[in-house]
């Protein structure tokens, strides 16, 4: 910035736009016409476009100092606007476009985050340095009393390298000592208007009449009006460090994160609000873990390169506080995991146990260890023909320990990449087979499949709480290869060339028995497979 | 000096920037379906939608016919069961000696066949949903229709004589839910406008229950519209009355009181005032113009076009007809599901051999004795693929599951009085009114609670007032009507007793919605009366078809499992746990 040197602004804009629209034509006389739409026949021209359009701006300021080539001071402070907008809408006509009846339906609404920031950065003899940040965030999801959060940081680190006491020590190329402290806020729960007494109006075909006049219906929605932001605090210690000039590197990182106020969706009893699932802050998490990083280049020759890495995550959560009733032996808990909607869920959040842990009945076995249809375990180990009898399991969707590991291999202009990921301690609940049964296969007019599965164990109901379809979901996934070459100066010497072929989603490891173990929420609900795809590759540099 | 103030000029101008920015934090919904409360209640149109709100909870599962947004959560509740009167239907019906639910079994249908329901039964549990829902949507009315609120908002003058009225209807129709409350699951959760949303309601015992319905209506009954002065659709002091006759013969069971004297008085009120005279001839009750019928007290509306649900009429016709069972009857609906249910045996035979056949040339039933006995029992001889048999089962054979195995209630007809369909080839919904309170359930309670002790055992004026509906359905004597041929229903004195009347409310009432109610009261719900498959264990008919005695626990309904997780201080009903 002219007249001030050590200042700069700084300005970003963006704007995305993207529509979407599912569009459906059923034929007359098709079954499903029989059973849906005017369950006459009927044809149906159906669309249902969703569009989105998202703003950003964002502006901020950077001083930047040096004094005494010692020290060294820079300062940022920023403001960003943000806006979110979304609209769905369903139309449904016959195909020569006539009414049959049903309404068009909208759906619009829109979210602005606000925010305010600032950073100070100080630097000692390139040896300390220490970093510090506040930031105060809005969101138009909350009331305007609690819509402000404020979210302030602090992280001093150390350049051992750069000590007069390791500077003989060849071996070791770098050494950093890390320390922080911080909070960030999340406030990404339902819909934009989360906090608000809202009320439906009903469509024309939902009225009622009082005496000869038609009336729209109002209803009032589920709301907390003081949903606030879900603020996390870690404490983290680390160390960076490198040996042999870099050709090992790396970071151990372990921290302690206290989050309060979750969002989260859970039931509420009857009668105590308008909806019987609410979106609030539902109480306090704990997690602690260690991460840790690790890059080797075995071989770095004139022709041929070779690095790989690794990370590796250990991580334990406990729910330490929920904000609900608690029983008797003072442990509140709340449902979570709907497995297909109506009623059945089969994960808990209580407090001392894993978020997300599975809350099921235990299936009984025979003396030969076979499956018995029906019957499970009470509390006393006795059996029972009750599904109610459940038990915490112990057992999470959230794993304790993932992993990633890549490699690459470069031999002129040749290059190979492997990537790969994974976790282990993951569980996934089968719900496809669990709720698949022998009643399933005559439905009021229509005959259904049934699974292997299901006729081996001579299933006769679904079995939707039986731990028996809890599995260990561990894997390993390479993700991708990738080999190419590179063909050098095309045309002049900053022109090239690089083909390359590569596999995605190549291979999954896993002694889980449905289609995906990486399901986010542990439910197999029939998850749609991921596609194997066979790439090929051209990239064009001049 | 002049960047200086370029850039202070720069910098004021982001000022303003920012703090208009800020407004946009503000933001209130879009679009012209969601409205805060604030913009529902600036008119009298929103108080009046508020209202129609309460009343369409009893009838509509959502916002959006026939479904797509539903009032209670799709992962709670299925919605399209989630309506008032196909939840009740399933329970207070489908449990008892009416009805066979033969291949509808989701959500744990089955179990109100053979009677091994559990706290994780779905079915059972719904009704307590819905019905809390509507409770809550009458105490946010009443809490909105405060006079300080009305003033304050600029509607008083243009509502300050219909307010007394509006918040005396949401008052009826909470207390109608919390009827409903204790006779299903007994101990229930308490809530009402004075407790703050989010409360966590604590539970009352059925007793208390039952004293608060009580003392709601006998308040409420001169605020509302005296008898035959309100509006249709909404609801007057008769239904006031019904309510308070009916809670009252049941006091026996709710609080171990025998309240027969108090029952008959307010049946008696409801007779007497003749606002609402039985209906001419019994099946126009259950007609697409049943509007006009002068016999309902409490209708709960539906309509072709406007009123769009898979529960109500719509539910009572479509699960009970087939195709084949449309084309022999003029059912006014161009669509059905299959045939999904049918009559169960023991409520066929309450009515006389003749008239539980169906007669292809008389659909109607013009030729019949007891004209209340619809049932569609086979068409044409020749039409092998139409003959029902009257037994829900075969000997030594597993449940058939099959609409053909009983015979198929017909009495709701989506056409008017005189045959003629709303919509050429039929309407895709039912528009039948379903009839919530009416007459001729004041007749018979009345009766009953004579027997029962009312008005010192006066017998004589019992058995008129059976002998009154009786001739109504027999359309004899001051009911003949030309093309309809008259028979003589009436029965004697000797022939009134308990066991006559328990019979005689199914042949009236059978469908309505309060069938399991009747037959605890009459003490033949869980033990000393059987009907088909009652209580079968093994669905096999090696005897198990005839029924048996089953457990008294089961004369209440479990609480939800789910509500036990967010709730724990709830206390569930005995054998239950």
């Amino acid at each position: 910035m002219h007249g001030l040197e050590d200042l700069s602004f700084n300005l970003n804009l963006g704007y995305d736009v993207s529509k979407a629209d599912d569009h459906t034509k059923t034929p007359t006389n098709a079954p499903s016409m029989f059973t849906d739409n005017k369950n006459d026949g009927t044809n149906l021209d159906k669309h249902e476009i969703e569009k989105y359009r998202s703003t950003l701006l964002d502006l901020y300021a950077n001083y930047n100092k040096e004094f005494n080539r010692k020290h060294s001071l820079s300062a940022m402070a920023g403001y960003e606007w943000q806006r979110f907008w979304k609209d769905k809408e369903v139309t449904q006509f016959d195909w020569d476009g006539n009414d049959i009846g049903h309404e068009t339906t909208y759906e619009v609404s829109e979210l602005y985050l606000i925010s305010f920031f600032g950073r100070l950065n100080y630097s000692f003899d390139s040896r300390f340095m220490l970093t510090a940040t506040l930031r105060a965030d809005a969101s138009s999801r909350f009331s305007p009393d609690t819509r402000w959060g404020y979210f302030p940081s602090i992280a001093l680190a150390w350049r051992m390298i750069n000590e007069e006491f390791l500077q003989g020590i060849d071996v070791l190329s770098d050494l950093k000592l890390r320390l922080s402290y911080g909070q960030t806020g999340q406030q990404e729960i339902g819909s934009y208007y989360v906090y608000m007494p809202m009320y439906t109006a009903s469509y024309d075909n939902a009225r009622y009449e009082f005496g000869d006049k038609w009336y729209t219906t109002y209803r009032p929605n589920g709301y907390d009006p003081n949903i606030k932001w879900e603020t996390t605090e870690t404490f983290n210690i680390g160390i960076d460090f490198g040996f042999l000039n870099h050709r090992i590197s790396g970071s151990v990182d372990a921290y302690k994160r206290n989050t309060k106020d979750l969002l989260n969706k859970i039931t509420v009893p009857a009668g105590s609000n308008f909806n019987a699932e609410i979106e609030t802050n539902i109480g306090n998490m704990e997690s602690k873990g260690v991460e840790v990083a690790l890059t080797a280049i075995p071989v770095k020759t004139r022709d041929w390169e070779w690095s790989i890495s690794g990370n590796f995550t250990w991580n334990q959560s406990k729910i330490t506080k929920l904000n609900v009733i608690e029983n008797e032996d003072n442990k509140a808990s709340t449902q979570t995991g709907s497995a297909g909607g109506t009623g059945y869920y089969l994960q808990l959040h209580t407090t001392g146990e894993t978020p997300y842990t599975f809350y099921l009945s235990k299936q009984a076995y025979d003396e030969n260890g076979n499956y018995l249809d029906g019957v499970y375990l009470d509390a006393n180990g006795e059996q029972t023909s009750s599904e109610n009898e459940k038990y915490v399991t112990g057992k999470s969707s959230l794993a304790p320990y993932y992993f990633g590991l890549s490699t690459k291999l470069t031999y002129k202009n040749w290059d190979l990449a492997i990537n790969a990921h994974g976790s282990a301690g993951n569980y996934v609940f089968n719900y496809l087979k669990a709720s698949d049964s022998y009643e399933e296969l005559y439905s009021n007019s229509t005959s259904n499949n049934i699974l292997r599965n299901t006729y081996e164990l001579k299933q006769e109901y679904a079995r939707r709480y039986s731990d028996h379809y809890l599995e260990n979901a561990s894997f390993l996934r390479i993700d991708n290869i990738r080999l190419g070459y590179t063909f050098n100066n095309l045309w002049d010497k900053t022109s090239s060339l690089n083909v390359s072929v590569g596999i995605q989603n190549v291979f999954t490891f896993s002694g889980y028995s449905g289609i995906d173990p990486e399901l986010s929420d542990g439910i197999d609900r029939n998850s749609y497979q991921r596609p194997r795809v066979f790439m090929m590759g051209l990239n064009l540099n001049f | 000096m002049k960047t200086v103030t370029k850039y202070t000029a720069l910098f004021i101008s982001a000022l303003f920037l920012f703090s208009a920015c800020l407004g946009d934090l503000d933001t209130i919904p879009l679009d012209e379906r969601t409205l805060s409360n604030e913009d529902v209640y600036s008119t009298k149109e929103g108080y009046m939608g508020a209202l129609a709100k309460c009343y369409a909870s009893l009838v509509l599962t959502g916002q959006q016919g026939p479904s797509g947004d539903p009032d209670i959560s799709k992962e709670l509740v299925d919605e399209g069961y989630s309506g008032l009167v196909r939840l009740l239907f399933y329970v207070q019906v489908a449990s008892t000696d009416e009805v066979n639910f033969t291949t509808a079994t989701g959500h744990g249908g089955r179990t109100l066949l053979q009677h091994n329901w559990d706290a994780s039964t779905q079915i059972t549990g719904y009704p307590y949903y819905r019905l809390f829902i509507a409770i809550k949507y009458c105490n946010e009315f009443l809490v909105e229709s405060e006079e300080d609120l009305l003033k304050s908002r600029g509607v008083y003058d243009a509502l300050k004589d219909e307010i007394g009225y509006l918040r005396s209807e949401a008052r009826m129709i909470r207390a109608y839910c919390y009827s409903m409350l204790c006779d299903l699951y007994g101990d229930v959760p308490f809530v009402d406008e004075t407790m703050p949303n989010q409360t966590i309601p604590g539970q009352i015992t059925r007793k208390e229950v039952f004293e608060y319905v009580i003392s709601e209506l006998k308040d409420i009954d001169n605020q509302l519209k005296p008898a035959g002065t309100q509006e249709y659709g909404r609801v007057d002091q008769v239904a006031a009355w019904f309510l308070l006759a009916r809670m009252y013969l049941n006091a026996e069971i709710y609080i171990g009181e025998n309240k027969a004297q108090e029952s008959y008085e307010y049946a008696k009120k409801i007779i007497d005032s003749n606002t609402y005279p039985l209906a001419s001839d019994y099946r126009h009750i259950f007609l697409a113009d049943n509007n006009t019928c002068p016999e309902i007290i409490w209708p709960l509306e539906h309509d072709a076009t406007n009123i769009h649900t898979e529960s109500g009429s719509n539910f009572l016709m479509k699960a009970f007809l087939s195709p084949t069972t449309r084309s022999y009857i003029n059912s006014g609906i161009n669509n059905d599901w299959n045939g999904n249910a049918n009559a169960k045996r023991s409520l066929v035979i309450l009515f006389n051999e003749e008239d539980r056949l169906f007669k292809v040339d008389d659909p109607e039933g013009n030729t019949k004795a007891d004209k209340r006995a619809q049932f569609f029992s086979g068409g044409r001889e020749d039409d092998e693929a139409s003959q029902h048999t009257i037994e829900t089962w075969v000997d030594g054979a597993d449940y058939p599951a099959n609409y053909l195995y009983g015979y198929a209630p017909i009495k709701w007809r989506n056409v008017t009085k005189d045959g003629q369909e709303l919509t050429e080839g039929g309407t895709v919904y039912a528009a039948i009114d379903f009839p919530l309170f009416r007459t001729a359930d004041a007749y018979l309670m009345a009766a009953e609670a004579i027997l029962r002790g009312a008005n010192g055992y006066n017998k004589t004026e019992a058995v008129g007032y059976v002998n009154e509906i009786r001739d109504r359905a027999y359309m004899y004597g001051k009911y003949e009507t030309a093309g309809v041929t008259p028979v003589n229903g009436r029965i004697t004195e000797a022939e009134l007793t308990l066991d006559f009347l328990c019979e005689e409310r199914s042949r009236e009432l059978h469908m309505e919605i309060m069938r399991r109610t009747d037959l605890i009261r009459f003490g033949k719900y869980t033990q000393g009366y059987n009907w088909d498959w009652k209580g079968s264990s093994t669905m096999v008919a090696d005897g198990s078809q005839y029924g048996k005695d089953i457990d008294n626990k089961y004369n209440l309904f479990p609480i939800p499992a789910a509500e036990f997780t967010s709730n724990p201080n709830l206390k569930q009903n005995p054998d239950y746990q």
